[in-house]
C-alpha cells in the first residue's frame, strides 16, 4: 500500500540559517509519516505498518486530530462514512497510550442535520479519550448560520464558537473561520474574533507552546479553490513572538505540511473521502478512488508535545 | 414567471436607463425591470450571485456547472419549485437554507439562476 504526502521543511532551528523553500515530495510504503522538530533539529521517518504510531516518541502528552468526518455523505466517493469514522476511532483506541483528548477540525456532518450530529456523537462515544474538542466546518453551519452546531458544541465558547484552553503547559485556541465564507471561498475570521484572539494572547509568555486549530487552512494552500483564510496573516501576526506555534486544519482532505520560522502548519486527512491535490483536477469536490485504495487517503493525526522541546511532533496515519 | 429572453431584454433596457439616470446625477443604478429602483442597491441577480458564491458554489462550483451538486444551468423548474428546494434542501443530498435565507434572498438566488443558460 502506498500513500503520498508532501512535506515542506523550513528553518526551525532559530539558528539564523534560512532553510525556507526546501520542498520535499515523497511517496513511501507504510501507513504514515513521522516528522518532528525537537530542540531545533528537524527530522522525518516513515512509520512502518499499522503499528507505526506506536513508535512515536511519547511526550508530555499526546492528542489526536481527526477531521472532515462528513457524517451523512453518501455518494460514490464513500458510501459508508460512518464506517470509516468507526475505523478511525478503532485506530485511536489501538494507540499504545490513550490520547489526552481529540480535536475534530470540522465538517463533522455533511448537511448539519440532527440525525447526522447524533450519529457522530454516538460513534465518538466509543473513543478512548478524556475529552473531544470541536470547531465547525462550513458543512456544519451552512444552512442555519451554525445554530444547530452551537446548540450542541457552543457551550463555554465565545462569539460564534471560538475558544481557548490550557493543557499541561500548552495553550490551545479553536478558531471559527467558516461563518460567512467569502465570495471567493476563502475562510473568514472577522474583526470580533481577531480582537478576541489578540486579547487572548496578551500576557502569555512567549515560551508557551501555542496550538491553533480551525477548519479552513490558516495558510494559503490554494486560493483558487478557496483553500485559505482571508485574514490569516493578521491572526498569525499576533503569534510572531511565540517560540512554538502549531496550526492544525482540515477542509482539504489531505495532508500538507509547512514550517515557516517558528510556525508549523499541518492539514489533516479526512475520515470520509479524499479530495484532489490542488489544481490537479478541474474542481475540488469529492474524489472517487478505487475501493481498495480509499483507506490510503483517509486517516488520523497524532500529535505529541514534550515539555522543554521545540515544536510538537505530528504523525499522520492512514486507515489502510 | 418571465421568460429568460424577456428578462434579458428588459435588463438591457434597465441598464441603459440606469446609465442615463446616473449621468443626470440621480445615482440610480442596476435597477431591475418591474421593481422600483433603489439608489445604490445591486440588482437581485447580482445579489443572488453573491449569495450563490458564498453558500452554493462549494457544491455546485463557482461557475454553477456542478461539482458534488448538479449543474444549475438551464433549469426548467418553476420559481416555486426552486424556492422550496432552496428552503427545504434534499434529505441526504442538499443543505436546507430555510433558516438562513430570507424571502428576498431566495428571490435573488432564483433571479441569478435564471441568468444561467
Amino acid at each position: 500500500m502506498k500513500s503520498k504526502s508532501k512535506i515542506l521543511l523550513h528553518d526551525h532551528n532559530h539558528d539564523g540559517l534560512d532553510r525556507r523553500g526546501f520542498l520535499e515530495c515523497m511517496a513511501w510504503a507504510g501507513t504514515g509519516m513521522l516528522w518532528t522538530v525537537t530542540s531545533g533539529l528537524l527530522g522525518s521517518a516513515a512509520l512502518p505498518g499499522r503499528a507505526g504510531a506506536a513508535e512515536m516518541t511519547r511526550g508530555t502528552f499526546n492528542f489526536v486530530q481527526i477531521s472532515d468526518s462528513h457524517i451523512g455523505f453518501n455518494k460514490d466517493a464513500n458510501k459508508d462514512v460512518a464506517g470509516t469514522l468507526t475505523e478511525a476511532i478503532a485506530r485511536i483506541n489501538a494507540l499504545p497510550e490513550a490520547p489526552d483528548f481529540i480535536l475534530h477540525t470540522g465538517d463533522l456532518t455533511h448537511l448539519a442535520e440532527d440525525e447526522e450530529f447524533d450519529t457522530l456523537d454516538q460513534l465518538l462515544k466509543s473513543a478512548k479519550t478524556q475529552q473531544i474538542f470541536y470547531v465547525p466546518g462550513e458543512h456544519d453551519v451552512l444552512g442555519d448560520n451554525g445554530k444547530k452546531y452551537l446548540e450542541r458544541f457552543g457551550k463555554n465558547t465565545k462569539g460564534r464558537g471560538w475558544y481557548s484552553f490550557d493543557h499541561k503547559g500548552a495553550h490551545f485556541i479553536g478558531l471559527v473561520n467558516v461563518m460567512d465564507i467569502k465570495e471567493n471561498g476563502l475562510g473568514i475570521l472577522g474583526d470580533e474574533q481577531l480582537a478576541w484572539l489578540e486579547d487572548d494572547l496578551k500576557g502569555r509568555s512567549s515560551s508557551t507552546p501555542i496550538v491553533i486549530f480551525a477548519h479552513i487552512p490558516l495558510w494559503t494552500v490554494y486560493p483558487e479553490w478557496g483553500w485559505g483564510t482571508s485574514e490569516s496573516a493578521q491572526a498569525l501576526g499576533y503569534l510572531k513572538r511565540f517560540g512554538s506555534v502549531t496550526v492544525l486544519n482540515g477542509h482539504i482532505h489531505q495532508t500538507m505540511k509547512k514550517v515557516e520560522g517558528h510556525v508549523t502548519f499541518h492539514t489533516a486527512m479526512s475520515t470520509a473521502f479524499p479530495q484532489p491535490e490542488p489544481g490537479k483536477a478541474p474542481k475540488p469536490g469529492p474524489m472517487k478512488v478505487d475501493a481498495g485504495k480509499l483507506r490510503d487517503y483517509l486517516g488520523i493525526t497524532e500529535v505529541s508535545y514534550t515539555e522543554g522541546k521545540g515544536a510538537l511532533a505530528v504523525v499522520d496515519a492512514t486507515l489502510a | 414567471m418571465w421568460g429568460v429572453d424577456l428578462v434579458t431584454k428588459m435588463k438591457a433596457g434597465t441598464k441603459l436607463l440606469s446609465l442615463v439616470l446616473s449621468v443626470v446625477g440621480l445615482g440610480l443604478v442596476n435597477s431591475v425591470a418591474g421593481e422600483a429602483p433603489v439608489a445604490g442597491s445591486p440588482s437581485p441577480a447580482k445579489t443572488g450571485r453573491i449569495l450563490f458564491l458564498k453558500n452554493c458554489a462549494h457544491c455546485h462550483a463557482e461557475d454553477a456547472t456542478g461539482d458534488e451538486g448538479p449543474d444549475l444551468h438551464g433549469l426548467h423548474k418553476s420559481d416555486d419549485f426552486i424556492s422550496r428546494r432552496i428552503r427545504n434542501g434534499v434529505k441526504g443530498e442538499m443543505t436546507a437554507f430555510g433558516e438562513k435565507f430570507s424571502q428576498d434572498d431566495v428571490k435573488a438566488l432564483i433571479a441569478y439562476l435564471r441568468t444561467l443558460k
